[in-house]
């Protein structure tokens, strides 16, 4: 079974008619601890700001103690979207400091783009760069282009665990994160057309 | 290995239907938004953006299902605009499958809804839509409801005003080309987009390949919207990348086919 997490903060119907075109068979949209303890794979949608979507998370009673033993312990396959994604790290840097989930190891701080031409938010069509990820090497084969819409940029502590760059002018930053069974990814898959639905696809199998 | 360039087609909605106006007046009924909105995804649109022009509050109810069927068969980002007056409205939206949510009179009437709604939802799923008309030399005034009233407000300082209020994007509609096909009011779009940190769509008065070109290389948007180009299909999307990439714009290629 496959939860997505409706904590108040995510784009759900969007992810969730998206998971279902990938191939999931069964979505359940829920916040129950007790659902998450059997799910096999897990999204963390997110939208809008690092610290209302980190409050929205911790506002849920058991909600992130059932993910730390599901996904930390037993090792339910997780994937964060956008600031799903950025809630991964120790920290978000955004109109003040606010601690995240911790797993994968970095913070969050504003696109520089270096350049009054290219504008914030990084808003569009960009392309993900895939390092060594074997989902991703499945899915595309390549780099592909892929929609952004994010003002906040996830800076990996361990370059290793950095699955894709993107690059938007001088800056160049984590378009997908990932870490064993567990994966961020800023761009948003459920929004990309056919490159994001393959990559959900790939995602399922794992 | 960059940010591309977008290609918006817009479907004017009413009542649940796709129209077309010319400066406002005059509509025609053309179809169903949910098959066009799919047509455009197929050919690759980088956007899709619904404005709702219904007058009524039956009318507009009935968008919130149209944003629902599109969502289930779209995934491509979808920019929804028209009667917005509330953040319940925004999450209405917001929770039926739209991306970003546009206001335009409401925005100009209490500003302070771009703020509580960039708090709420974030900057970047808010858009003001800036109707504008041009009343003297480098200098245009706002209009609301759909082109009908003035304001008296500087367009340009107005403007300045909502993105430092929250607002992640603008969309910017020239009052006196739209439906002219005589192509974008470039010196309105560049003036805002040169005095702002937030990305720029240009609207109204596209009728050919040529004026989408213009809007990025002159108009300095990083967005290019039209309607009745896509719509009548005088032009296909393909052909609106292909004329942006021959003028140096980066565009993207939509994948055609299986990835591998």
């Amino acid at each position: 079974m496959l939860t997505l997490i409706d904590y108040g903060s995510g784009n759900l119907r969007s992810a969730e008619k998206a998971l279902v075109a990938a191939g999931a068979r069964e979505v359940c949209v829920t916040a129950d601890p007790d659902r998450i303890a059997k799910a096999d794979h897990i999204v963390l949608p997110g939208v809008g700001a690092f610290a209302d979507c980190a409050a929205n998370l911790a506002a849920v009673d058991g909600l992130r103690e059932a993910l730390e033993t599901r996904v930390r312990g037993e090792g339910a396959a997780f994937l964060g979207i956008c600031v799903g994604m950025q809630l991964l790290a120790d920290v978000g840097i955004e109109f003040g400091s606010t601690p995240g989930l911790g797993w994968i190891g970095g913070q969050t701080s504003v696109i520089q783009p270096g350049s009054a031409e290219l504008k914030v938010p990084h808003m569009g069509w960009n392309t993900a760069e895939p390092t060594a990820s074997a989902v991703f090497d499945t899915a595309w084969g390549g780099a592909q282009d892929v929609y952004f819409v994010h003002s906040f940029a996830f800076r990996a502590a361990h370059e290793a665990d950095v699955a894709a760059w993107c690059t938007y002018g001088a800056d160049r930053f984590a378009a997908a994160v990932q870490k064993d069974n567990i994966m961020g990814v800023q761009f948003h898959p459920e929004k990309s057309q056919r490159a994001g639905l393959a990559l959900l696809e790939e995602w399922l199998k794992q | 290995m960059s940010l591309k360039v977008r290609i918006i087609p817009c479907l004017d909605v009413k009542d649940g239907r796709v129209v077309k106006g010319v400066q406002f007046e005059g509509l025609r009924d053309a179809g169903d938004p949910v098959e066009q909105a799919q047509f455009y995804d197929g050919e690759g649109a980088d956007e899709i953006c619904f404005l709702d022009i219904s007058a009524s509050h039956e009318g507009r109810g009935t968008l919130l299902d149209v944003v629902r069927r599109t969502a289930e068969v779209c995934f491509t980002p979808l920019t929804v605009g028209g009667g917005v007056r509330t953040t319940d409205d925004f999450r209405a939206l917001l929770l039926a499958g739209a991306d970003k949510v546009a206001i335009n009179t409401s925005a100009v009437k209490d500003p302070s809804l771009v703020t509580a709604a960039a708090r709420r939802f974030g900057a970047q799923c808010v858009v003001v839509a800036i109707d504008a008309k041009q009343t003297g030399p480098e200098q245009w005034e706002i209009f609301t409801h759909g082109g009908r009233n003035p304001t008296g407000i500087d367009a340009l300082a107005f403007a300045k005003d909502v993105v430092e209020r929250g607002a992640g994007e603008l969309l910017v509609t020239s009052m006196d080309k739209d439906g002219t096909k005589s192509g974008y009011d470039l010196a309105l779009t560049r003036a805002i987009a040169d005095a702002v940190s937030v990305p720029v769509i240009a609207s109204g008065g596209v009728g050919n390949l040529d004026d989408l070109v213009a809007g990025i290389t002159q108009g300095h948007a990083n967005a290019v919207l039209a309607a009745s180009i896509f719509h009548f299909r005088t032009h296909t999307l393909a052909e609106a990348r292909a004329a942006l990439a021959a003028a140096g714009a980066k565009v993207r290629q939509p994948i055609q086919g299986n990835l591998r």
